[in-house]
């Protein structure tokens, strides 16, 4: 336990340090975040033909309201957390990687439904917006990273317990 | 109770827990907020000699110093002021719903013991982000004659950027969780039991 928690948050300081480069994030975090403006709106349009997207922002045609995709609100930071459980952990190479996609895949998934929701909660009622937006979400996307990395540790023991079996009956 | 659906419960218990708590935490944080602002204030004047004091109002923090900074008037001459930074409770405090609703989540053995001790560590990790947040602001927010006044280093002002942002994006919500994860380690070995016989007995067993 001590020797996973000294390496987890080693490994978090280093991905993190890494994030806050200037070249990380004009060349991979802004792109990043400007993609997921774009999917939100794709996701929306369907549904809302006045939202529209553009660089980092997510706006209503019809109203005027919009809101910018900022560090913070972009995943990235809860899916370093992700990482680093994953790769602290003693588990095959094969298993952390699958660890990695599957739970940044997770993660950027919940945050769609955050970054569509407060757009119509800012929309309703900015009071509840601020709350939802500075601490309920903020919560809610960590858990989600928690629970994805349970769910990956449960899959990559009994992964790891069924080769042994079947190393043991092949003997 | 098998692993997966002891995830999937302790995932919505905490999340219905989060849901419920956060609104009522919202609702008396200028009260939750004063103890913290205060032990706050009170370790930045120990520390600093340029801390002269602090006050609190609802959820806002104020530290006051003696760094002094000249403000231009609109005649073109300029008055004298104090750099006085402020942070709002609320930024700091929000993990504390969390570990709440983790340790309901998991419901550990002994939670009546170890619930107020893991409280007790949060409530010292917002006093610590709150003080970063304010030194954060007087080292690299105020103008380069503030920072003179410091004394402090170019190598400290860059620790306190990196500390302040790593704890507004991830210590004041991870924290939380690595305190409930190290109060009920138990919880978390039994879902990896492979892993769990490789390493030394864990102390109690998982309560469900």
């Amino acid at each position: 336990m001590v020797r996973f928690f000294l390496i987890f948050i080693a490994l978090l300081a280093v991905l993190f340090r890494i994030d806050m480069l200037d070249s990380v994030q004009a060349g991979f975090v802004e792109p990043w975040t400007d993609l997921l403006a774009l999917l939100s709106a794709g996701l929306i349009q369907p549904f809302d033909a006045d939202v529209h997207s553009y660089g980092r922002v997510l706006q209503s045609t019809s109203s005027g309201f919009g809101v910018s995709i900022e560090p913070g609100c972009n995943g990235v930071e809860a899916a370093i957390v992700l990482v680093a459980a994953v790769l602290a952990f003693p588990a095959s190479w094969k298993a952390k990687l699958i660890g990695v996609i599957a739970g940044i895949v997770a993660i950027q998934a919940v945050n769609l439904v955050r970054i569509i929701s407060l757009f119509y909660i800012g929309q309703w009622n900015f009071a509840v917006f601020e709350f939802a937006h500075y601490y309920l979400w903020q919560a809610l996307i960590m858990l989600d990273a928690l629970v994805t990395w349970l769910v990956w540790l449960h899959w990559t023991d009994k992964r790891k317990a069924r080769r042994a079996a079947i190393a043991h009956d092949g003997a | 109770m098998t692993a997966r659906r002891r995830i999937w419960r302790f995932g919505l218990v905490t999340l219905f827990a989060t849901l419920l708590l956060m609104p009522a935490w919202y609702w008396v944080a200028a009260d939750l907020a004063k103890p913290v602002l205060s032990v706050a204030g009170w370790s930045m004047t120990r520390l600093y000699s340029w801390a002269s004091g602090f006050s609190t109002d609802g959820v806002i923090g104020q530290l006051h110093t003696s760094l002094s900074v000249l403000i231009p008037q609109p005649d073109g001459s300029n008055a004298l002021g104090f750099v006085a930074p402020r942070v709002d409770y609320r930024m700091h405090g929000y993990g504390m719903v969390l570990l709440w609703a983790l340790f309901l989540g998991s419901w550990p053995r002994r939670i009546w013991l170890k619930l107020p001790l893991a409280t007790v560590v949060i409530f010292l990790v917002e006093v610590l982000t709150i003080c970063v947040a304010w030194l954060h602001q007087v080292l690299n927010l105020s103008e380069a004659a503030v920072f003179i006044q410091t004394g402090h280093s170019t190598l400290a002002q860059e620790v306190v950027l990196f500390l302040f942002h790593f704890d507004l994006y991830i210590t004041t919500v991870f924290a939380p969780i690595l305190v409930w994860a190290a109060f009920d380690w138990p919880f978390v070995a039994a879902l990896a039991p492979s892993q769990a016989r490789r390493a030394p007995a864990a102390p109690d067993a998982p309560a469900s």
